[in-house]
C-alpha cells in the first residue's frame, strides 16, 4: 500500500494557493471592513470602529442600493424560474437528441464570461438597438423605449445571465421524476394544472429552492451586468463596492460593503440549512 | 358475451412505424385478461390507450356503453397500477392512497373510510403513516394497488404487475392478486410478457405480437390449441417443437425436413389434412422417447440431456434429414439412454399442424385435445 504521506503532499500546492490568494485576503476583508479612513485622506486608520456598517444602514443612498440590489435578485429568480421551469421540463422530456446540444447552448455564456454576452445585450437594448429599431420599422412606437440604464435593462441583463443556473438545477431534479408519477396522478383524476401544485412542483422543489440560491446570489453579486447596462445610472451594491474601491478609493468601506452582501448571501445559506433539516425531520 | 369494454379497431402508429394494427376486442364486466407478448408487441400500447395516456390513432373505446375515445385520463376513473408503482414519494401511504379521493372531492371521514377499506384490501392497514421510500418493493405495490382502487375504479389496469418482484415473492403475490379479483370483482387487464403469469391470473389471455392481437382464448384453449405458430413457439416452457413438414410420396406417409414418418392413431387423423409444406407443433410433455422403433415413431440420436429437477429434458436430433437436423425437445420424467445413443420419439398429440401458405392451424379442432 502507498503511504498516506505523499497523497498528502500532493494537495499542498493547491491549499497553499488558496490560502495565499483566497484565504488571506478573505480575512484582511473582513478585518478591514471595520478599519476607516479619515475623510479626504488616503491613509488607513486601523483602529476597529463600525463606523463603515453604520454608515451604510444610516445613508439613504446605500439603503436603497441596497433595496434595489435586493428586488433586483429576487426579481431575477422569480423571472428566472418563470422561464426555466418551462426549459428544464422540455429539455428533460422532450429535447431527445436535442438535448445535449441546448444544455451546451445553455452553458455557453456561463462559460465565455459576462462581458461579451453583456456587450451583445448593449446592442440589443439601445435606443438605436434591434428592439427599438424592430418597434420603430413596425409603427409599434415613435420614440425608443429607455431600456438601457434602466432598472428593466438590467434585469432583462441579469435573467439573460444567470438562467442556465436556474435551468441546470432544475433539469438534474426533473430527471429523476419518472413520467409514471405524472401518469399516476391523472388517472387518479388530477387535471393538468393538479398534477403540477400536487405531484410535479412539490417534488422539483428542492430543484427550485437550489436553483433560486444559485441565481440570487449571482444577482445580488454581479458586477458586469449592472454597471454595462445600468450605464452608471442605476446603483447595485456590486457597482457602489467597485466605486468605493477603485474611484473613491476607500478600501475600507469598500470592504464594509462586502461583508454585507457576503452576510446576505451567509444568511440565506443559514435560512436554507434550517428549512432543509425541518424537511428532513419530516421525511 | 355482453361486452363491458368493447375495443373497436384501435390501432396507434408513431410516424412510419405502427404500434398497433387495427385491435378489436370485448372484454366483459369482472372478466380478468392478461395481455401477453414479447416485448415491442403493442401490449403496453394497448393499456396506456385504455387509460387515456396515450391518443389513439384510430378506432373506438367503449366502456359500460359509452364511448371514451376521447374522454381524457382524468375523468375516466380507471385504477392503473405502474410497474414502477409510480407512489408519490413527498406523500404518505394514506395520502397516496387518499389522492384519487381527493381529487374527487371526496374527504373528511367519508375518505378516512375509504383509505381503510383500501388499506384492508391489500392488508398494509398498519402502514398508513409510512412513506413509500420505507416499504419493500411487494409493499409498495399493494399500495399502489389500494391506491387505484380506493377510487372504485370501472377498469382496474395492470402493468407488468410482478416484473419487480423476487421469484419468491411473484408467486404469493399471484395467487394475492387472483383473490383480490375474485374478492372486487373489477374488470382487470393485465400486461405481461410471462406467459405462466397470464396463463395461471387470466380468465382469458389475449396474445400480441408486432401490434396484433393474434389469438384470444381460455389459458387452456391457447395452450393446447394455438391459433399460430408463433403462438405455438411463444407458450410454454420450453415452447412447443415446431418442424417442417410435407406431404410424404406414399399415401399416409409425411416428410418432417426429408424424413419419412408414419404417423398411427390420432395423431395420424391430426396430420390427414396436410396437403402442402407446413409446421407441426407439438408440445415436449407429449412425446415419448422409446429405446425400440415402434409404428408412429420418428427415430433420431440423442444430442444432449438436460436435469432440470424431477424430469429432464431430451434433445433428440432426427436421423436422415436435411441438414440442419431439426432437434427435437422430450420432456421425460424417466432416466435417459446414454447421449449419442438412437432413440424413437413417439408423439401422443398435435398441438397444431400450421400451413406454411395461411399460416392457420389446419389441424382438425378435435385432434388437438388430450
Amino acid at each position: 500500500m502507498i503511504g498516506r504521506g505523499p497523497a498528502h503532499l500532493l494537495v499542498a500546492p493547491g491549499l497553499a494557493l488558496v490560502a495565499f490568494v483566497f484565504l488571506a485576503p478573505f480575512l484582511l476583508l473582513v478585518a478591514m471592513s471595520f478599519w476607516s479612513q479619515p475623510e479626504g485622506s488616503l491613509l488607513v486608520d486601523t483602529t476597529l470602529t463600525f463606523k463603515n456598517y453604520i454608515r451604510i444602514f444610516s445613508d439613504a443612498y446605500y439603503l436603497r442600493g441596497l433595496g434595489r440590489t435586493l428586488w433586483l435578485s429576487v426579481a431575477t429568480v422569480a423571472l428566472a424560474l418563470v422561464l426555466g421551469f418551462p426549459v428544464a421540463f422540455w429539455i428533460v422530456r422532450r429535447a431527445g437528441r436535442l438535448r445535449r446540444f441546448v444544455t451546451a447552448l445553455m452553458l455557453l455564456p456561463m462559460v465565455c464570461g459576462a462581458l461579451l454576452p453583456t456587450l451583445g445585450l448593449v446592442n440589443l437594448l439601445s435606443p438605436l438597438g434591434i428592439i427599438n429599431g424592430t418597434l420603430k420599422t413596425m409603427g409599434l412606437i415613435d420614440r425608443a423605449i429607455p431600456l438601457l440604464g434602466t432598472q428593466i435593462g438590467i434585469l432583462i441583463g441579469l435573467v439573460q445571465a444567470f438562467l442556465p443556473l436556474m435551468v441546470l438545477p432544475l433539469v438534474a431534479v426533473l430527471d429523476r421524476l419518472p413520467p409514471s408519477f405524472e401518469e399516476a396522478a391523472m388517472s387518479l383524476g388530477a387535471r393538468p394544472a393538479q398534477v403540477w401544485q400536487r405531484v410535479v412542483l412539490p417534488l422539483a422543489a428542492p430543484g427550485v429552492l437550489a436553483g433560486a440560491v444559485l441565481v440570487f446570489c449571482a444577482a445580488l453579486t454581479s458586477f458586469v451586468t449592472p454597471q454595462i447596462l445600468g450605464q452608471g445610472k442605476i446603483a447595485t451594491f456590486a457597482t457602489m463596492t467597485w466605486q468605493q474601491a477603485s474611484l473613491v478609493l476607500d478600501w475600507p468601506f469598500a470592504s464594509a460593503l462586502a461583508m454585507v452582501m457576503l452576510g446576505l448571501m451567509a444568511g440565506l445559506g443559514g435560512l436554507l440549512a434550517v428549512l432543509r433539516r425541518a424537511n428532513w425531520a419530516q421525511t | 358475451m355482453t361486452a363491458y369494454l368493447t375495443i373497436r379497431d384501435v390501432a396507434k402508429s408513431y410516424g412510419r412505424s405502427t404500434a398497433l394494427h387495427c385491435i378489436d376486442m370485448d372484454i366483459a364486466r369482472g372478466e380478468f385478461l392478461a395481455l401477453l407478448g414479447p416485448s415491442g408487441s403493442g401490449k403496453t400500447t394497448l393499456l396506456r390507450i385504455l387509460a387515456g395516456l396515450l391518443d389513439p390513432g384510430r378506432g373506438t373505446l367503449i366502456l359500460d356503453g359509452v364511448d371514451m375515445t376521447k374522454t381524457p385520463a382524468w375523468e375516466r376513473d380507471i385504477g392503473l397500477v405502474f410497474q414502477n408503482y409510480a407512489l408519490f414519494p413527498h406523500m404518505d401511504v394514506r395520502q397516496n392512497v387518499g389522492f384519487g379521493l381527493d381529487m374527487r372531492g371526496i374527504r373528511g371521514a367519508e375518505a378516512e373510510r375509504r383509505i381503510d377499506e383500501a388499506l384492508e384490501t391489500v392488508s398494509m392497514r398498519e402502514y398508513g403513516t409510512r412513506r413509500p421510500g420505507e416499504l419493500s418493493g411487494g409493499q409498495q405495490q399493494r399500495i399502489a394497488i389500494a391506491r387505484a382502487i380506493a377510487i372504485k375504479p370501472r377498469l382496474l389496469l395492470l402493468d407488468e404487475p410482478l416484473s419487480n418482484l423476487d421469484a419468491v415473492l411473484r408467486q404469493s403475490v399471484r395467487i394475492e392478486l387472483r383473490e383480490l379479483h375474485e374478492r372486487t370483482g373489477l374488470t382487470t387487464i393485465m400486461v405481461t410478457h410471462d406467459q405462466v403469469e397470464a396463463l395461471t391470473l387470466a380468465d382469458r389471455v389475449a396474445l400480441m405480437e408486432r401490434g396484433e392481437v393474434i389469438q384470444v382464448d381460455r389459458p387452456e384453449d391457447l395452450y393446447n390449441r394455438p391459433a399460430s405458430a408463433f403462438a405455438a413457439a411463444f407458450l410454454g416452457s420450453p415452447p412447443a417443437n415446431l418442424l417442417p413438414v410435407a406431404p410424404g410420396n406414399a399415401p399416409g406417409t409425411v416428410s418432417i425436413s426429408g424424413v419419412v414418418w408414419t404417423p398411427v392413431g390420432q395423431v395420424a387423423q391430426a396430420v390427414a389434412a396436410l396437403r402442402g409444406p407446413a409446421r407441426l407443433a407439438l408440445r415436449p410433455e407429449t412425446l415419448r422417447l422409446v429405446a425400440q422403433e415402434v409404428p408412429g415413431a420418428i427415430s433420431g440420436r440423442l444430442k444432449a440431456v438436460e436435469y432440470m429437477g424431477g424430469e429432464r429434458l431430451a434433445h433428440v436430433e432426427l436421423t436422415g434429414a436435411d441438414a440442419p437436423a431439426p432437434v427435437v425437445l422430450v420432456r421425460s420424467a424417466d432416466a435417459l439412454p446414454e447421449t449419442g445413443q438412437v432413440v424413437f420419439v413417439l408423439p401422443g398429440a398435435v398441438t397444431g399442424l400450421y400451413d406454411n401458405e395461411s399460416g392457420a392451424n389446419i389441424a382438425p379442432a378435435t385432434a388437438g385435445e388430450y
